[in-house]
């Protein structure tokens, strides 16, 4: 890890406890792209699915698999 | 030992001998039921067969044996050795004539192990099995899900990653027994790893396949890679994952709804904004925690948080660290100097940090990409993309000259006979959900 722990970049940072913004960015920095790219349904499965026998989808397969380990993801938990 | 079983010792030893292991493995196939009814001689069966020279046999009586024992069975311990044993001294000659079997042994071997709260003790062994039971290490087997499945139970992940590192190009057809089931299990499982170990790049191609696999019905399994699919994604690219063109209908129609919660989730997660997202995650709290999922949640959150600092380096040149805790809505300028050091360890912003002032300064990316490292990396991504390449074309020179691929561009012509030459000027491409 390098951290500076000195503000002096000459020619782009003061020492004044002020923000300092970057030239020709948006000003309003938090949220000035609005809500994320969302996807295309659309998109998915494409014209050739709707040939597709929609009566075989009624029933649900693999419902037995073992799916039980715990949260593995929690990296609070270090037990 | 019963007569019948007798005659079973003798003649897989005698077929064996002469080395006519399809011989072999017809007739241990008819003698299963033969071996169900004899269970409690197996084990004498067991002594009596020499795993090395007569591999088919053994694994025939070992795949009865173990279909027919809990954990409980007092000759447990001795039954897991039997079988480590075998899949360590068996003849890799003889077992590629009957991977089905395998792959049958290793399933059983697993399920008991995890039922006896021992799985560690077969990742080594089932790593042996793949190994001598695949084509080449680019070949799946159903005995890789199996692994994958140890790996997790125990917490061990190492060795399965040894194998989920290398990209899979071909699928072990084990005598047409391979179930979907297993290619499933190994990129949902994988993903897991992939994700405990934070390799979210892998994890996301991982749940990627799994959901991508051709559905006619809504499997269990894809629906909880789903759900991690969109979580990873969050933490990795900041978005819900797009979800290719290839994949089925069944996951729109039917596997989205499935996962409302997840999908909320990353609807407020798009907003940046993070008590929108506090707000989804206490609302289904529960649902998160059903699905163990809440971990994976958190550090949804998290990441939220490390995306709209990254976003403040767009903008600012210095803030304040009370400034950047503001304005990402952190609690305390103390957090979010942990935040930031993490960040700039993670090599995901360049910035440092004024103790005396509590002043951040967002620095550029110092890389010039002019070092020999970039140069060796720039060259090991070219050769990747070439060695793909090339197998790309291996596949499709595969494909042109298949019979069946053949008839079917020809349609209408099929009994005039394909020719070479209409065959190879097809123009297609391949789409491979791999």
């Amino acid at each position: 890890m390098d951290i500076l722990l000195s503000t002096n970049v000459p020619g782009k940072v003061s020492n004044s406890n002020s923000p300092k913004m970057k030239p020709s960015m948006v000003a309003d920095e938090m949220f000035p792209e609005g809500a994320g790219p969302y996807m295309d349904l659309d998109e998915a499965g494409g014209s050739g699915g709707l040939l597709m026998d929609l009566t075989a989808n009624e029933k649900a397969v693999h419902a037995d698999f073992h799916n039980d380990f715990d949260d593995l993801f929690d990296d609070e938990d270090l037990s | 030992m019963a007569s019948a079983l007798e005659h079973f010792v003798n003649n897989v030893t005698s077929l064996s001998s002469q080395g006519n292991y399809g011989e072999v493995v017809k007739y241990v196939s008819k003698s299963t039921e033969v071996l169900a009814k004899n269970v409690a001689h197996l084990d004498t069966v067991l002594a009596t067969l020499e795993p090395q020279a007569v591999s088919l046999g053994v694994m025939a009586v070992l795949c009865v044996r173990l279909q027919n024992t809990t954990h409980t069975d007092a000759n447990i311990d001795t039954l897991h050795a039997t079988v480590a044993e075998f899949i360590n001294v068996c003849s890799e000659e003889q077992i590629k004539y009957a991977p089905d079997m395998m792959a049958d042994l290793c399933g059983s071997y697993a399920d008991l192990l995890v039922a006896g709260n021992c799985a560690m003790r077969g990742i080594e062994v089932l790593s042996t099995a793949i190994r001598k039971t695949q084509e080449s290490p680019l070949h799946l087997t159903s005995i890789h899900a199996h692994l994958v499945h140890l790996c997790l139970v125990s917490k061990c992940f190492k060795p399965a990653l040894k194998f989920m590192d290398v990209d899979i190009m071909d699928i072990s057809k084990e005598r047409g027994s391979y179930d979907v089931k297993h290619f499933l299990l190994y990129y949902y499982y994988g993903g897991m790893i992939y994700t405990a170990v934070k390799n979210y790049d892998r994890a996301q191609y991982f749940f990627r396949v799994c959901i991508t696999t051709p559905a006619l019905a809504v499997s269990h399994i894809m629906l909880e890679a789903f759900k991690k699919y969109i979580l990873v994604s969050l933490i990795l690219e900041g978005r819900i994952g797009r979800i290719p063109k290839y994949a089925s209908l069944v996951v729109t129609r039917f596997i989205k709804p499935l996962s409302q919660v997840y999908w909320d989730l990353g609807v407020a997660f798009c907003t940046n904004c993070p008590d929108k997202v506090c707000s989804v995650i206490s609302k289904n709290q529960e649902t998160f925690t059903r699905d163990q999922n809440m971990g994976l949640v958190k550090q949804c959150l998290s990441a939220l948080y490390k995306k709209n600092i990254q976003r403040l380096t767009r903008t600012f040149l210095t803030l304040s660290l009370a400034d950047v805790a503001n304005r990402v809505q952190l609690t305390s300028p103390q957090e979010a100097q942990k935040y930031i050091l993490n960040m700039i360890d993670e090599g995901e912003i360049h910035a440092s940090i004024n103790q005396r002032d509590g002043m951040v300064v967002f620095l550029d990316n110092p890389e010039k990409y002019n070092s020999p490292t970039m140069m060796a990396h720039l060259d090991k991504e070219m050769q990747l993309c070439m060695e793909v390449e090339r197998r790309l074309q291996a596949m499709e020179e595969e494909i042109v000259v298949n019979p069946q691929y053949v008839q079917k561009v020809l349609g209408p012509q099929e009994d005039e006979g394909p020719t070479p030459s209409s065959a190879q000027s097809t123009s297609f491409s391949i789409v491979s959900s791999m």
